[in-house]
């Protein structure tokens, strides 16, 4: 993946969730791991985010460059605030 | 008692650890059908285990020299893999580096007409939550729905 893509994908992230994304390279080659901090997860479970994610992953990146996203971590902002306590 | 108990390193095989790996998801399965919530986390932790361990098995596979050396004889190159293998919980890093399971999944799950490199992101990124960050209570409705997803994905992985 570029890193052009990868920027596209945290403005599709921060645009379908309103969400604060943070967006990291993993390793040494050219892929991505993405944290997403949005009230939309609130009320969903952790499945339902990811399925959430993946949707705009999948809609917005060609096939061979989302085999560069690593994980993409999902937190509601309460749990964001917990985290890392 | 005699010494070197804890310079002893495990020794399982690829074959084994699947071998475990389906006796904690049977063990999982059993917590499930208990049908009650307070027993939804373990319920979790057990179905993250078992991606995990079946990771670790690629692993050895994947690196069996490595995985077969004690503690002292792991150079500065190899550390890294031979902690992933047997001191770590770390499912993205032993993803990234078995870039060819997640090549194979995609090109399985284009004949399926599925995204099994997705799912299985998608299951370590619920654990690695789960694990490293959220002190939440599961619901087993919830935790049903992962156990279900890993059912597929451990025959993939295996």
């Amino acid at each position: 993946m570029t890193q052009e893509q990868a920027n596209s994908l945290a403005e599709a992230l921060r645009g379908r969730f309103q969400a604060e994304v943070d967006v990291e390279q993993v390793g040494d080659r050219m892929r991505f791991r993405f944290g997403v901090v949005s009230p939309q997860f609130s009320q969903m479970t952790q499945l339902q985010r990811q399925d959430a994610v993946w949707q705009v992953v999948d809609a917005t990146l060609p096939r061979e460059a989302t085999l560069d996203v690593s994980l993409i971590l999902t937190f509601s902002p309460a749990e964001f605030a917990d985290a890392g306590r | 008692m005699s010494s070197g108990i804890f310079a002893k390193e495990p020794r399982l095989r690829p074959s084994a650890m699947a071998t475990v790996a389906e006796r904690r998801f049977a063990d999982a399965e059993a917590l499930s059908d208990t049908n009650e919530n307070a027993r939804a986390n373990g319920v979790a932790y057990l179905v993250g285990f078992v991606v995990e361990i079946l990771l670790k098995a690629r692993l050895v596979d994947k690196f069996p020299q490595i995985a077969r050396k004690q503690q002292h004889e792991v150079s500065e190159t190899e550390r890294e893999i031979w902690r992933l293998i047997w001191r770590q919980h770390d499912l993205e890093g032993m993803l990234e580096r078995m870039n060819e399971l997640d090549a194979a999944l995609k090109r399985r799950g284009e004949r399926d007409g599925k995204d099994y490199s997705a799912e299985l992101k998608k299951v370590c990124a619920t654990w690695t939550i789960q694990a490293r960050y959220s002190p939440r209570t599961m619901l087993m409705t919830e935790a049903r729905e992962w156990l279900e997803r890993v059912r597929l994905l451990k025959e993939l992985l295996k």
